[in-house]
């Protein structure tokens, strides 16, 4: 810092761009995207019915006659591409709530999101005999919907700004509330009904068509804007939101579109399917200790790597039991379980 | 008078004795003279309740569970909660001689017991326990010429319904009992064993998970195009869906266009309320699935353009 | 222009399960006028105000009544980036929620100066490493935050601060929140020392909040005394801090209070 009448650089050493810490964090970036298109690529050739690589891509076959590709394009390609939707969605909504809650335990869960996003489903499924506009998906959408915005309302009640703490209770009434609404409909409903119900909780990334994707698609697309806008925001945030501020950052407009943007992807994420858990909070950890805590590098990381891996555990999910496929939420929470362990033993 | 309390012991001692651990495999008739006569009957079970109405013995029901509504008598008699929610208060108010609960209800069975009242406990089978279990209880309650009059009835349709299919290909079928509304998600289909796969096979078909030995699966797309089946049966007996929203749902299906079942329009969904009850109705509900195998049934989805085109995209 | 503060007052809102309580103004018609190049302390008690005012004077709370200027522009008005290029500010302490370098915070500090998709460029890096060299963190600066010891964080966030502030003529304030009230006595002195060097090399005016009597008076040009949220003196330390003034300060007795060394 020079003083006044000399505004020259003063010498550095002379260090070359590289030494930014952002540059060098790059190339792990650039390699979970690498495993993401990879994970893509090779799931549809992996599934419990074996297929042929020749037939599936051979033009001589009519289409209608040729199963192998017809399991490639309509079951799994879809499947693989919503799994990379829904797994880098829910990846870098924990990372954009671990952010704006200042936590590194939050998940895209905590503030209420997935009971809302399961309460407009169970509702539908348990009552839902008229309701064919867009069925449970839309249901799912729009519960999430629901229940930001009365988290949202709680937390500003009694403050002209937003705190995390408030919003933060917020979010656990709100589950608890939304909670015990599930169970109620569980209870007035019939066998079947609650069966399966119990089943879209554990996840399901079936999607056997384009259709869902290309529905939550435009919601996850606005949601990924902001999150590029907000990664260094949140940075400074992690210092506090007053350090942040003394350093001009719009605290409270970055924790608003934090808290909706995160909010509605996760929607989304969970509306195509279902609550899958745990993705979340592991992929984040991860990929933190893989490239630091950059939210310019954290969170593209975490998209890609959260994409590959729940595309590699719903591949598990569909061929360890073949020809019967466990929900995908169990294989995520079977992983989750040990690695909070391990976490919990790492950190004596 | 102590001689009351020993005959009211000695009765509820033989009734407990004998009603508990009736299984629907116990075949032999009781000597009738060790059974207290039955007049105040509660049963859980909407199958059991159509069973006791068919045997004549619908004046003795005194209590029904949430789910019943068939015969239409139903509606005039007491609730006492279903499955997961038995109200044991209620069922005691109606005093009953017998108690009809599943087997798998153990509270219930437990608080019954402690309360000396007689069970008839009901295990969910395959189709020949039907016949069987209607015999049992008619046995328990003193109807046996009427339970035996039922069960031949039965049986009669039920050779009909396989002579009219006799001869005649088993179609690839899947049977779905599941799905959620106006989407292909979270199919559940039955397996190779089970009462729905009996009544598959009795409408002359082949089920074409039958190689799966559990009574139901969920079918993901993938499994559906690896299986093709020719025919898809749906079971709806719940929905109270116009034509026009049956007609939509059935169209839900060209979601898999390349399915034979699919192509060849043999989407059938059904939603007559007997399809699902292993009672008395049976031979109807397994006649209708007959009849839309055969491709004479109500429904029918419009056949799907053939599928020569350049894919799915 | 130096940075001044007319008749501000200020009080938090009333806490949440007593809405009717009237709560005692944290800062009370409080004026100041503080000079380029003065390094002032703000002492009191605790409770005094200080904090408040500190953050009335930085621009991170809005008064209730009364204004900030500096270089004759409100600071309420100021846009955000540009009020942060001129006013940085030291938190007492730093909670990290994730664990940084040392070099990725003081780059930090540069936030207002890049646009929202902006990356750090060489510029940056330069005004990053500098501050860290005024403060004697350079060889720290890749390792991690939370490995440091107290006194070595304190430090790296007031380099973060100075790449913060802009080069050049306008004025520069940086604001210091109890510099030392969380450390040891050893990195108290350096704290002490590292002040009192940036306050004479890098011609920034540094405007510090102290409850330690021996710190202000060490290290302040001047020294305003603050009690209950009123300014009781404002002055050079040799004039203000009298065994009296002190008395009244601290509420204790005329002949318990210390003598002051210049």
């Amino acid at each position: 810092m020079t003083g006044a009448g000399s505004p020259s650089l003063p010498l550095h050493r002379g260090l070359p761009p590289g030494a930014l810490p952002l540059r060098r964090g790059l190339p792990l970036v650039a390699l979970c995207f690498v495993a993401m298109i990879v994970a893509v690529g090779a799931a549809p050739f992996i599934g419990s019915t074996p297929i042929r690589l020749a037939h599936v891509f051979s033009r001589s076959m009519p289409f209608a006659d040729n199963v192998d590709a017809q399991i490639f394009f309509i079951a799994r390609l879809p499947r693989a591409l919503a799994a990379a939707l829904v797994g880098g969605t829910l990846a870098a909504a924990g990372v954009i709530f671990q952010g704006l809650l200042r936590n590194p335990l939050a998940t895209p869960y905590t503030l209420g999101v997935s009971a809302g996003a399961s309460l407009g489903a169970m509702v539908v499924m348990t009552f839902g005999a008229a309701w064919s506009v867009g069925g449970v998906a839309s249901a799912s959408l729009a519960g999430a919907g629901l229940a930001v915005l009365v988290v949202y309302w709680l937390a500003r009640a009694r403050h002209s700004g937003l705190s995390t703490t408030v919003l933060l209770l917020a979010g656990v009434t709100l589950n608890a509330f939304f909670s015990a609404l599930i169970l109620f409909v569980q209870y007035l409903s019939d066998f079947a009904q609650t069966y399966r119900a119990i089943r879209w909780l554990m996840g399901d990334l079936d999607v056997a068509s384009f259709a869902p994707i290309l529905a939550a698609l435009p919601l996850v697309l606005a949601a990924f804007v902001v999150f590029a806008w907000l990664a260094r925001p949140l940075n400074l945030i992690s210092l506090g939101a007053d350090a942040a501020a003394s350093r001009g950052v719009d605290v409270e407009r970055a924790q608003r579109l934090a808290f909706f943007s995160a909010s509605l992807a996760t929607g989304a994420a969970v509306s195509v399917g279902g609550p899958i858990g745990f993705v979340g909070i592991i992929v984040p950890h991860l990929v933190r200790r893989l490239v630091g805590s950059d939210h310019r590098l954290v969170l593209p990381a975490s998209t890609f790597f959260g994409a590959a891996f729940l595309i590699a555990c719903d591949a598990v999910a569909r061929t360890i039991l073949a020809p019967l496929e466990l929900p995908v939420g169990i294989i995520t929470a079977l992983i989750g379980g040990p690695f909070f362990l391990w976490l919990l033993i790492r950190r004596r | 008078m102590r001689w009351v309390r020993g005959l009211v012991g000695l009765a509820a001692i033989g009734a407990t004795t004998s009603g508990l651990g009736v299984l629907a495999a116990a075949p032999a008739a009781r000597p009738l003279q060790l059974q207290p006569p039955v007049r105040r009957i509660v049963s859980l079970v909407p199958a059991v309740t159509e069973m006791l109405f068919a045997m004549d013995a619908g004046n003795e029901v005194v209590g029904v569970s949430s789910f019943d509504h068939y015969p239409p008598a139903v509606e005039t008699r007491a609730r006492v909660g279903a499955l997961v929610d038995p109200d044991f208060e209620r069922i005691i108010s109606l005093r009953p001689d017998l108690v009809i609960v599943y087997a798998t209800q153990g509270d219930l069975i437990a608080r019954l017991d402690r309360a000396h009242l007689p069970i008839f406990k009901y295990q969910h089978a395959g189709l020949a326990d039907v016949m069987t279990t209607m015999r049992t209880l008619g046995a328990r309650i003193g109807r046996a010429s009427e339970a035996d009059r039922e069960t031949t009835r039965i049986e009669r349709e039920l050779d009909a319904v396989r002579a009219s299919t006799a001869g005649r290909p088993r179609p690839r079928t899947a049977l779905v009992f599941g799905r959620e509304a106006g989407a292909l998600r979270g199919i559940f289909v039955s397996g190779g064993v089970g009462f729905l796969n009996d009544m598959l096979v009795a409408a002359g078909g082949a089920n074409v998970f039958g190689d799966v030995s559990q009574q139901s699966l969920q079918a993901s797309a993938e499994l559906l195009i690896a299986r093709a089946p020719e025919v898809i049966l749906e079971l709806r007996p719940d929905e109270k869906w116009s034509d026009d929203r049956l007609r939509q749902e059935t169209a839900v299906w060209k979601a898999l266009p390349t399915l034979p079942a699919v192509r060849s329009g043999r989407v059938y969904i059904l939603a007559e309320d007997e399809l699902l009850v292993p009672g008395p109705r049976v031979a109807e509900a397994v006649r209708l699935m007959a009849d839309a195998i055969k491709g004479t049934g109500l429904f029918s989805a419009t056949p799907a353009e053939h599928g020569t085109g350049p894919g799915p995209f | 222009m130096p940075l001044s503060a007319a008749r501000l007052s200020f009080g938090y809102p009333p806490a949440a399960l007593r809405p009717r309580d009237a709560s005692p103004l944290a800062v009370n018609d409080v004026s100041l006028a503080i000079d380029h190049g003065a390094l002032v302390g703000i002492l009191g008690p605790n409770g005094s105000g200080k904090t408040t005012l500190l953050k009335l004077l930085a621009g991170i709370l809005t008064p209730r009544a009364g204004t900030v200027t500096l270089d004759g522009r409100d600071v309420s008005t100021m846009p955000t980036r540009a009020r942060a290029r001129r006013i940085a500010v030291v938190p007492q302490e730093t909670h990290l929620a994730f664990d940084y370098s040392v070099l990725e915070i003081a780059l930090m500090g540069r936030y207002p100066h890049l646009g929202p998709f902006e990356v750090e460029g060489p510029r940056d890096l330069a005004a990053a490493e500098t501050g860290l060299e005024a403060t004697g963190t350079g060889r720290l600066a890749s390792r991690m935050f939370q490995n440091l010891s107290g006194g070595e964080k304190q430090r790296v966030i007031i380099a973060s601060a100075l790449a913060q502030l802009d080069d050049g003529e306008a004025s520069r304030v940086l604001f210091l929140d109890e510099p030392t009230a969380s450390l040891d006595l050893k990195y108290q002195l350096e704290v002490a020392a590292l002040v009192r060097r940036l306050h004479d090399e890098q011609h920034v005016t540094i405007v510090l909040s102290t409850h330690d009597l021996r710190f202000a008076a060490s290290v302040c040009t001047e020294v305003v005394l603050l009690s209950a949220g009123r300014v009781l003196a404002h002055g050079m330390p040799r004039d203000v801090l009298t065994p009296a003034a002190i008395a009244e300060l601290y509420e204790i007795d005329v002949s318990a209070a210390p003598l002051v060394i210049t």
